[in-house]
């Protein structure tokens, strides 16, 4: 399996893994951020808060779920872009390994702090 | 002066069509997003605060100017959702000769999500904070 030949969209630039992480992520973002949009900005429209973010975030172990998937698939589909970004360059190879090992490390940074800073939400208590 | 409009001409026009416009916009939409959400990660970091902290740090945000940033920043989601769903139809469905009619229906799918969430932000944006 690879990408359709004459129409390679540039995420096939990082391979096939990268390809295909690229669109599973993608579809599965489309779908988080439709939720988290609506959450945040429809439903919660004019009175977000610590109360009402909470209220929501207690409903359910459903949204712990959510927001455990939501984070990892942002960060990984944000750096896997930013990599075939990068690689239309034409970076050298120790460019290219600096580069690979900074996405990896910004990457894995934020969603450490991103856990970090929904864990009161989701707990209910700072 | 003549000789720069020809060079501009020759270099810049062939990229003024729809799928290479499609394409930059994604790119840009793509890198502003991933930039986007360091800030974004650092203001729910308020949250370890306490009530108090994030509470502060979300009306920090109910001013016009902000409306105005959340209104550019889900324009950018919807093109880059909508585009992106084209390009994983074009590459996943086999639909790369009507990839022109999946552009226009992309853009019509954004237009539509910015126009409902200009519903809510424009009298964000124009209404007084109070």
């Amino acid at each position: 399996m690879s990408a359709p030949a004459g129409f390679v969209s540039s995420g096939a630039r990082g391979g096939l893994w990268g390809w295909l992480g690229q669109r599973v992520s993608g579809l599965f973002l489309v779908y988080a951020l439709a939720v988290h949009l609506w959450a945040v900005h429809v439903v919660s429209s004019g009175r977000l808060s610590w109360e009402t973010i909470i209220a929501r975030l207690q409903d359910g172990p459903a949204w712990t779920v959510y927001y455990a998937l939501f984070v990892p698939a942002v960060l990984y589909h944000a750096a896997n872009g930013l990599w075939g970004i990068f690689l239309d360059y034409h970076p050298s190879p120790g460019l290219r390994r600096g580069g690979l090992i900074a996405l990896w490390v910004a990457s894995l940074a934020l969603l450490a702090y991103g856990y970090v800073g929904l864990r009161p939400l989701l707990a209910g208590v700072a | 002066m003549n000789a720069r409009a020809g060079y501009l001409r020759r270099t810049l026009l062939p990229l003024v069509n729809a799928g290479t416009i499609a394409w930059l916009l994604h790119r840009v939409t793509g890198v502003a997003l991933a930039v986007y959400l360091v800030p974004h990660f650092i203001s729910i970091n308020a949250a370890r605060g306490g009530p108090r902290a994030l509470d502060a740090e979300l009306a920090g945000f109910a001013t016009p100017l902000f409306a105005v940033a959340e209104w550019l920043l889900i324009g950018a989601v919807a093109f880059h959702a909508c585009n992106g769903l084209r390009i994983v139809a074009v590459d996943f469905l086999d639909l790369a000769p009507r990839h022109k009619l999946l552009l226009w229906l992309a853009l019509l799918a954004c237009a539509a999500v910015i126009l409902a969430a200009s519903t809510l932000f424009v009298p964000m944006i124009l209404a007084p904070v109070g």
